[in-house]
């Protein structure tokens, strides 16, 4: 009988975008839609699924409680886990950015610049390249909130459409690199289901886009 | 670990000490003599000698002179540095130590138990064949499920002279050859002028599985002659070991350590994220330190290794 193999898939959009990518792809087939489950399993293709917050995702991943995962690249950048970062999905793409009302002075003109974001690592690791120094203030959502309270000059965060920056009068100041999900492995299942987890790249690799 | 009660301690305690004579007494058999280490380590040239190290990960200490002295963060390097003022050619020596490591983690101080074993002065691919064949002993009569990565610094020491790139780039490259992460690897190839080396590079991470499948998928490429002596070394040491089942080629491996120039190895057991062993050929360390010795050795993540094994009791 074929081993389990456990994939950590994200909650929400991202989460739905992945199930439909794993469905094309024939990984997953036997499949009732979304529940309250927090696992599934899959017995067709003997494949368990586990629905995990994508903060937590290279978590699971990276101790080998699943053998793969879906994770955005910015939670994995900001996380710096020691997983492989298998394949480029495809799925939510998006850039990261630096925003800020129009009229921001990146080079502040006070001598530290303040940034608030969800990812603090990342801001810090840009503006240190950039020689900017910055005080960083991590927040946990509505980041877009913080410019126009004053508690930040500028923020770091995803943008996708940009729908939400407009809509409070923010804009793109820096665009910093693209990002989109990523498929990641931890290092000791990698070796234990690698030929299960090559099967599954080269079925991903025949839909992506 | 907590107990909730002394008993449950001194059960398990026990059951830890038994361990390390188990261990110890394995390697004795097989003539390794223990060896004391050093706890610290000069800052500096610690750095020098390992670029791509963390230096935040390092728990540094100041020497009354001003000087910074780091808690050691490795084995290896405290050896060499033991053994090569007093080196006498023709020397043998088989080694194994059981001390603890230091690093800075996201929670804190952390110490790690390392337990490895050194061989110095043997021909190499002697020390390579019997440092892993005991290795693989060792697991098998401690009912370890493993399985070993096999690699070579030599070879991809060979490619990145031969391309002669700036350190940064050579930096994110192999950052990425690390993460198995063919996307950056071809956005960061792309920067550089087409070549052999470029283009075996570009296949790297594809170059993985049983020894026949690599060496197979190599008959079909162009392999740059740099390369030719790392690949004939790794066919020639993988026919001499045991539990060939369990070996796995990995021509992407790239350790966490600079020093290493030959062979090099990492060990991994199932859901444990980090490897339970790791080690290679590190001649060029030594080299460093003033002596050129045959160097070839292997680390165990020791409480790693012995959690496994209560847990299969």
């Amino acid at each position: 009988m074929t081993e389990l193999l456990t994939i950590a898939l994200p909650t929400g959009r991202l989460g739905k975008q992945s199930i439909k990518l794993l469905q094309e792809a024939q990984i997953l087939q036997d499949f009732d839609g979304p529940s309250r489950k927090l696992k599934i399993l899959d017995q067709k293709n003997s494949i368990a699924y586990l629905f995990i917050k994508p903060s937590d995702i290279a978590t699971y991943v990276e101790k080998g409680v699943a053998d793969l995962g879906i994770v955005g690249k910015d939670t994995l950048l900001e996380q710096q886990k020691q997983v492989y970062e298998l394949l480029p999905l495809g799925i939510g793409k998006c850039v990261f950015a630096v925003a800020g009302f129009e009229e921001a002075n990146m080079q502040s003109e006070k001598d530290t610049l303040v940034v608030a974001s969800k990812y603090p690592n990342i801001a810090r690791d840009y503006f240190q390249k950039q020689g900017q120094k910055i005080d960083t203030i991590y927040l946990n959502g509505s980041v877009e909130l913080a410019p126009l309270m004053g508690l930040s000059d500028v923020i770091v965060d995803i943008v996708e459409t940009g729908s939400t920056l407009k809509a409070n009068n923010l804009q793109v100041l820096e665009t910093m690199m693209d990002v989109e999900a990523v498929l990641i492995a931890g290092k000791s299942n990698y070796q234990f289901a690698y030929p299960r987890i090559q099967e599954i790249i080269r079925k991903l690799k025949e839909v992506i886009q | 670990m907590e107990f909730t009660n002394i008993n449950e301690e001194m059960t398990y305690i026990v059951k830890r000490n038994n361990f390390i004579k188990d261990c110890s007494d394995f390697l004795e058999e097989n003539n390794y003599i223990k060896v004391d280490i050093n706890y610290f380590e000069p800052y500096e040239e610690f750095i020098e000698q390992n670029k791509r190290i963390k230096k935040a990960s390092m728990v540094k200490v100041m020497k009354p002179d001003g000087n910074v002295a780091i808690l050691r963060p490795d084995i290896t390097t405290n050896i060499i540095k033991q053994v090569v003022n007093k080196w006498e050619e023709g020397s043998r020596l088989k080694l194994y130590y059981d001390a603890n490591i230091f690093r800075q983690g996201k929670g804190g101080l952390e110490t790690i138990r390392q337990f490895g074993l050194e061989q110095l002065g043997s021909s190499s691919f002697q020390a390579e064949k019997e440092v892993l064949n005991t290795v693989s002993s060792l697991l098998d009569r401690l009912k370890v499920d493993y399985r070993i990565r096999l690699g070579s610094s030599a070879l991809i020491n060979a490619l990145f002279d031969a391309l002669n790139l700036e350190k940064n780039l050579v930096y994110a490259i192999k950052s990425a050859i690390q993460a198995k992460n063919q996307a950056d690897l071809d956005a960061l190839l792309s920067r550089i002028e087409t070549s052999k080396e470029k283009n075996f590079l570009q296949e790297i991470l594809t170059l993985e599985g049983s020894k026949q499948s690599v060496f197979e998928a190599l008959k079909r490429m162009d392999i740059p002659s740099c390369v030719q002596d790392a690949l004939d070394d790794l066919s020639f040491v993988t026919k001499e070991l045991k539990q060939t089942k369990r070996l796995w080629i990995d021509l992407s491996l790239i350790p966490e350590y600079d020093y290493y120039n030959g062979l090099v190895l990492e060990g991994y057991i199932k859901k444990l994220p980090t490897p339970l062993f790791q080690g290679g050929r590190y001649d060029s360390l030594t080299k460093q330190f003033g002596q050129s010795i045959n160097a070839f050795g292997v680390s165990f993540d020791f409480q790693a290794l012995m959690q496994e094994v209560i847990n299969n009791d």
